[in-house]
């Protein structure tokens, strides 16, 4: 009966301690941005844009302001199924427009919902970006994959 | 990692309780057993009272009913109610449910000595729970362009899931127990129709395929009448 008792209070301080330590699911930020990768048309390889700046079409504050980088994350509005960015390297200037959807998502009962975007075109002038193309459509919480290829003249 | 932790120090646990009684039981085997009383049990389990502890956005409570079928094998019926509210500047949530439990427990601990009613368990439970829920506000942030603001309106709907348990019960004064189980939960059906997921599920917890928890109970047992099979019996006898 005493082994009983004692087994008792070592089962319910377990139990609480494994409800304790229960995992949290963990809020990621860009979740809702385009993977944008930088290449050269003329070498097709990846390559970093210096001086990079880009905004959005109606907007005081930059996403990236005379930037050197690689790769880009360009955030998709939620009030709209059209984003338009301008782009700027040096001097030369160029607009992009992504069309996409969106589907509301629950991630976790701490988080809440998020949207799951998807890429169905994308139209732009031709200055300094030669050509683009659409890696993966899909832009998907907690999944960090590239979505689009902008070839640079 | 930690849930596989969690499963080997359960399992660990089980195992030692279980080979342990049953060596025990091996050893005694030709000593003479004692009956237990039999009866009716009404209890309160104060699981949800620690939960809410450690998590001030849940509150409720749960009832029992256990009674004998014969020395060996228990009937067990388990209500109660849970009620979630979680505000957050992301997330609004609120929750009012009940459940209901239904099922057997059987009891592996032969007494060696006279007037020991305590018990060692395993149960299955087939498990109902019904529960309204909504979200006044929830936000999604874009850090660049204009936020996302949206509702659910309440709802209802139902969730189905089984049980497994394993249980101690000891008697702490004359017909006054306290019994700890600790479960394993599956879930078989859930009625949601909306993406709006429960942050719990009334008696069941977080809506997982799997999941684990535990009840810590005080049990009333009024007795059945007396009669001829509460006298001492061999072991053999009663196996």
């Amino acid at each position: 009966m005493k082994r009983i008792k004692s087994v008792l209070l070592v089962a319910a301080i377990s139990a609480m301690f494994f409800w304790q330590c229960a995992e949290d699911e963990v809020y990621m930020s860009n979740q809702h941005a385009v993977q944008i990768g930088i290449a050269s048309v003329y070498t097709l390889a990846d390559s970093t844009v210096e001086e990079f700046s880009a905004f959005g079409l109606n907007k005081t504050d930059s996403i990236y302001a005379k930037a050197k980088t690689k790769i880009a994350f360009l955030p998709l509005r939620f009030d709209s199924d059209t984003t338009i960015f301008v782009l700027q390297t040096y001097l030369r200037k160029d607009t992009m427009a992504f069309l996409h959807s969106k589907e509301e998502t629950f991630v976790s009962s701490d988080d809440g919902f998020a949207f799951n975007l998807k890429l169905k075109a994308i139209y732009f002038t031709t200055n300094f970006i030669d050509s683009v193309v659409i890696t993966n459509p899909s832009i998907n919480y907690n999944e960090n994959a590239q979505n689009v290829k902008i070839y640079l003249h | 990692m930690l849930k596989m932790l969690r499963y080997i120090f359960i399992s660990t646990l089980l195992i030692t309780l279980l080979s342990s009684s049953l060596a025990q039981e091996k050893k005694e085997k030709t000593k003479i057993r004692y009956p237990k009383t039999e009866g009716i049990a009404i209890g309160v389990d104060f699981a949800p009272l620690i939960l809410q502890w450690i998590d001030p956005a849940r509150t409720g409570l749960n009832f029992l009913v256990r009674g004998n079928i014969n020395q060996k094998w228990f009937g067990v019926g388990e209500f109660g109610y849970e009620n979630f509210n979680q505000d957050n500047t992301r997330y609004h949530y609120q929750s009012k449910g009940m459940g209901l439990k239904m099922g057997v427990d059987y009891d592996i601990f032969n007494p060696s000595e006279e007037g020991n009613n305590d018990n060692i368990f395993f149960g299955a439970r087939y498990s109902f729970s019904w529960q309204n829920h909504g979200s006044d506000y929830y936000l999604i942030e874009n850090g660049y362009w204009d936020d996302y603001t949206g509702s659910y309106e309440n709802y209802s709907f139902n969730t189905h899931f089984g049980e497994l348990l394993f249980g101690l019960r000891t008697e702490v004064f004359k017909n006054l127990f306290i019994c700890v189980t600790m479960r394993g939960k599956a879930l078989i059906y859930n009625s949601n129709p909306e993406k709006l997921e429960p942050s719990s599920i009334p008696g069941y917890g977080q809506p997982t395929h799997f999941n684990f928890g535990f009840s810590y109970s005080l049990e009333y047992q009024i007795p059945y009448p007396k009669s001829k099979r509460d006298k001492p019996k061999t072991n053999e006898k009663l196996l």
